[in-house]
């Protein structure tokens, strides 16, 4: 099998990580340059100055944006896999929707930055919860079925949504709710990094389990069947482990869309359908990509672009791109 | 004498309360025997068939694989007993031919593992002998319908059944080809596995011989030899259309032809 190719690819993009993890670390209104930001890791105490921006201002979002990106695209491929749908984001089963009510709740409660983060991982999973409960209910099984519920689900935490924004002061908590639904990693600190990271790292590891199923599931459910995979109980499985990496990448960073739905695509056009290379590959690049546009949303201007203006305005250029130059282009 | 390797006792299905769609059906079937299944288009071959793979639970009725009740086994203990090849269907997925033939080996591995250099060679054994091995590294969405219809067979085989099912292999080939896979499945059976196949053409059940299974109209059950069970009379019933069977002596076997059309 000619496996070194993608294999070298994924290799290659994981060992350049750090560097580009250096570059958008020196950019900023300030620049440094690459030698004084590694000499805040070496020696602190050289220049404070560059030391109090780089490492407390900068590294934690440089970390948050390589670990939503790569949360994001990961739950995306495994979604557009499992489901057999190349259409399929991770929003599919509510769990934007969801985050965004226990968000907006939180808000309205006037809790601060933690209990916002909190209460918006909890909504998402009482959201897919509520969607994976629903053809058990109904004794139903099937893609179908489960898909109906996520919309279900989606419209009714849409609705709860419109109407906590509805009981919101306009002045104040209504702008909350909209910028946190832009989404942003402006205010991440390392302590809500460090609560979030074990759990992105169980729901990745869950998805990497099932990489190989994975391929197999993408081809759809008659194959799935015929070779004794048990669809219904994998899938729940699945599901779990990218809702995991949904609800803690959006409850740091509100709503980013389109990440979840294209990066998994520029992957499967660089290596093809094999979850075992395209899966990882797409954590890979959606860091790299997050990590693009959140330095350019805190280079671009004095104020802050909400990240999700961005990605779409950027990444669709660079997706036609890929698109028109990938001799893979007949797969799609 | 050895106990059968599958045994199907008076198995129905329906999908609504007093809406039967296969009622009363019961045949056995010994290691390396073949089983033609006939009948017209939404009679429920397609619902037999997901009910002999586990994937649709019978409505009654009991089904024992080599003496195991079916509904016990898990999906991994059954894939690794019968293969299905489902119904002709095209995979738009960007794998090679030699990836998706390896998905048969599956039920072999372990919960997390993948394919190993040994599943490589069976893989590549099986496409040596349906004479595709060159597709190996083609990606699947540039295959034909024929073509796909042979790699489905080959990810099959490759799950090492003792039973093979194959639902209508033959709709999307050309001669040759269904030469081809006929010619494949009387192999299979002369090396022991057991076939359950269906088809639209009487000529295959012929063919293949061994026993056939006729889907009648108002949930009619008949079974047994082919020659004995597919008769002019019955076919026409089962297909409503007047139909002619004779013997051929040049080659040695019965032929089903429409009548009346002259």
């Amino acid at each position: 099998m000619n496996n070194q190719r993608p294999f070298l690819l994924i290799l290659m993009l994981f060992l350049c990580l750090p560097l580009f993890a250096l570059i958008a670390l020196s950019l900023g209104r300030l620049n440094f340059s690459l030698a004084t930001v590694i000499k805040t890791f070496t020696n602190p105490g050289a220049n404070p100055l560059a030391t109090n921006v780089v490492q407390n201002l900068r590294f934690p979002r440089v970390l948050a944006a390589l670990f939503i990106g790569a949360a994001l695209s990961s739950a995306g491929m495994a979604y557009q896999k499992t489901f057999a749908n190349p259409l399929v984001s991770p929003d599919l089963l509510g769990v934007t929707n969801g985050a965004s009510v226990g968000a907006a709740m939180a808000i309205l409660c006037g809790g601060g930055v933690w209990l916002t983060q909190g209460a918006a991982f909890l909504g998402g999973i009482i959201a897919v919860g509520l969607a994976l409960l629903i053809p058990q209910l109904l004794h139903q099984q099937g893609n179908l079925i489960l898909i109906l519920a996520g919309v279900v689900v989606s419209g009714f935490m849409q609705a709860a949504l419109g109407l906590l924004k509805y009981l919101a002061d306009p002045d104040s908590q209504l702008q909350s709710i909209v910028y946190w639904q832009l989404g942003s990693i402006a205010k991440i600190d390392r302590p809500s990094l460090l609560a979030i990271f074990p759990i992105l790292v169980v729901g990745f590891l869950i998805l990497l389990a099932y990489r190989w199923h994975l391929t197999v599931m993408g081809t759809g459910e008659a194959t799935t069947q015929a070779v004794g995979i048990n669809q219904t109980f994998e899938q729940v499985i699945i599901v779990i482990g990218a809702t995991l990496l949904t609800a803690s990448a959006v409850s740091l960073s509100g709503t980013i869309g389109w990440i979840g739905l294209v990066i998994p695509h520029v992957a499967r056009l660089l290596v093809g359908d094999d979850a075992r290379f395209s899966l990882p590959l797409s954590a890979i690049l959606g860091g790299i990509f997050l990590l693009v546009i959140d330095t350019l949303a805190r280079t671009l201007s004095a104020g802050e672009i909400p990240l999700s203006i961005l990605t779409g305005f950027i990444g669709t250029p660079v997706f036609i791109l890929i698109l028109a130059t990938s001799h893979r282009r007949k797969s799609l | 004498m050895s106990e059968p390797l599958l045994c199907v006792n008076n198995l129905s299905y329906q999908y609504q309360a007093n809406q039967p769609l296969l009622k009363g059906i019961s045949f056995q079937l010994d290691r390396g025997e073949i089983f033609t299944l006939l009948g017209p288009n939404g009679i429920g071959k397609s619902t037999l068939l997901r009910c002999l793979t586990n994937l649709t639970n019978p409505t009654a009725g009991k089904i024992t694989l080599q003496g195991a009740n079916l509904s016990r086994l898990s999906h991994r203990q059954r894939a690794q007993r019968m293969a299905l090849v489902p119904q002709n269907y095209q995979v738009n997925a960007d794998l090679s031919v030699l990836e998706y033939v390896l998905m048969g080996r599956i039920p072999y591995h372990s919960f997390f593992g993948g394919p190993s250099p040994d599943d490589c060679q069976i893989a590549i054994h099986w496409l040596q002998k349906l004479g595709i091995v060159a597709l190996k590294a083609r990606p699947l969405n540039t295959l034909s319908g024929g073509q796909m219809q042979l790699v489905a067979i080959t990810r099959a085989l490759v799950q090492n059944p003792q039973l093979l099912i194959l639902d209508e292999p033959m709709a999307a080939l050309d001669i040759r080809r269904q030469a081809q896979v006929l010619g494949l499945i009387k192999q299979l059976q002369a090396s022991g596995v057991t076939i359950i196949i269906t088809s639209h053409l009487p000529n295959h059940a012929f063919i293949l011989g061994g026993k056939v299974g006729l889907l009648m109209p108002n949930q009619t059950w008949l079974t047994g030899l082919v020659d004995k069970i597919a008769t002019a009379k019955n076919l026409q019933i089962l297909y409503q259309t007047p139909l002619k069977v004779f013997y051929s002596p040049s080659l040695k076997r019965q032929i089903c032809e429409i009548d009346g059309l002259n």
